[in-house]
């Protein structure tokens, strides 16, 4: 069980930033555009976990020089608890988001759409 | 790990997989039959392991007319041992059970499915866990949540698998105006309940 990781560069941390801005604000716009928010809840969350995903990279590259790579969920969450925990486990419920996606046909409610904003929220907040 | 092929934890020769068959039953095997039942290697290959593992004394072997009688010595100081390595993915249920029943929350159900309850799960496999909220209990209660974030990264250190729990709010699980989602149905028909039953799944499912 050795985590697969990523040496970071100054240049990795200012693109992962960047995308995890950029998928934010295309959440927000998605929201903002829609007539019904619950039309495009799926997308919204989609998004938000893109954007966590980037930013737990970019506050483990600033913290350990290192971010997890691959489709382990458990070694991303781990490694970001070495961090914060409290960041791991936004990380955590983002992710569990994308696993019920992946399984699942019914459309997020709109307390998983909360959820998933407030999780995306704070690591890009703690990324910035 | 490797659910199918538990043995492979600390070996990944053939007499691994013959002793994980002779552990299942307390009964004298042919080679040809712990072949068949091994599917993997040649009789002769396996016929080599079982001697080899005669030498040590964990296998007993008897003569029958021509033919050569295994069976697991349960005697052997290194018998305990065998049947726990037999036996992993029980033991991974055992230590589910224990966990979720000390939780402060306790969910409605809990259940193992995916590739590790069918028993085909590869070291690579993600180790898929069904965990359903109470109706009352916020999903992001900071305990709760607490909970399930310790449950998560405890089975992959028990196993070496991702674990990865999928939660629904026991309010989600009503399927009165949609058919429930086929990971539901997977897991009511292929799961293995560590926490409720399947049938309290299939009751909150149940169209009204």
């Amino acid at each position: 069980m050795t985590p697969k990781t990523v040496n970071c560069t100054e240049e990795l941390i200012k693109g992962r930033l960047k995308k995890a801005t950029q998928f934010l604000e295309a959440a927000a716009t998605v929201h903002d555009l829609a007539d019904d928010e619950a039309d495009v809840a799926d997308a919204y969350v989609t998004l938000c976990v893109h954007a966590g995903i980037a930013a737990a990279d970019v506050l483990c590259c600033r913290a350990l020089g290192e971010h997890a790579q691959g489709d382990n969920h458990n070694e991303a969450i781990a490694l970001l608890a070495k961090v914060e925990r409290k960041l791991a486990n936004d990380l955590r419920v983002l992710l569990g988001m994308k696993t019920r996606a992946g399984y699942g046909h019914s459309s997020v409610n709109a307390q998983q759409r909360k959820r998933a904003e407030r999780a995306a929220q704070h690591l890009v907040e703690a990324a910035r | 790990m490797n659910f199918a092929r538990p043995f492979t934890v600390l070996t990944p020769t053939l007499d691994g997989d013959v002793l994980e068959v002779l552990a299942r039953a307390d009964q004298e095997y042919t080679g040809r039959k712990v072949t068949s039942l091994v599917a993997r290697g040649s009789e002769r290959g396996v016929r080599d392991a079982l001697d080899r593992l005669a030498t040590q004394g964990i296998v007993i072997s008897t003569r029958a007319g021509q033919a050569k009688l295994y069976r697991l010595n349960r005697d052997h100081l290194a018998a305990p041992a065998v049947q726990t390595l037999a036996n992993l993915r029980a033991s991974l249920l055992e230590r589910l059970r224990a966990t979720v029943d000390s939780w402060d929350r306790q969910p409605v159900a809990g259940v193992l499915f995916g590739s590790v309850a069918r028993r085909e799960a590869s070291e690579d496999s993600d180790l898929d866990l069904l965990i359903i909220r109470p109706a009352d209990c916020q999903a992001d209660n900071p305990k709760w949540e607490r909970q399930l974030m310790d449950l998560q990264a405890a089975v992959t250190a028990w196993t070496g698998n991702d674990a990865r729990v999928l939660e629904y709010g026991a309010d989600e699980l009503d399927s009165s105006d949609h058919a429930p989602d086929p990971v539901i149905v997977e897991a009511i028909r292929d799961g293995v309940a560590f926490h409720g039953s399947p049938d309290d799944l299939r009751r909150m499912t149940r169209r009204r």
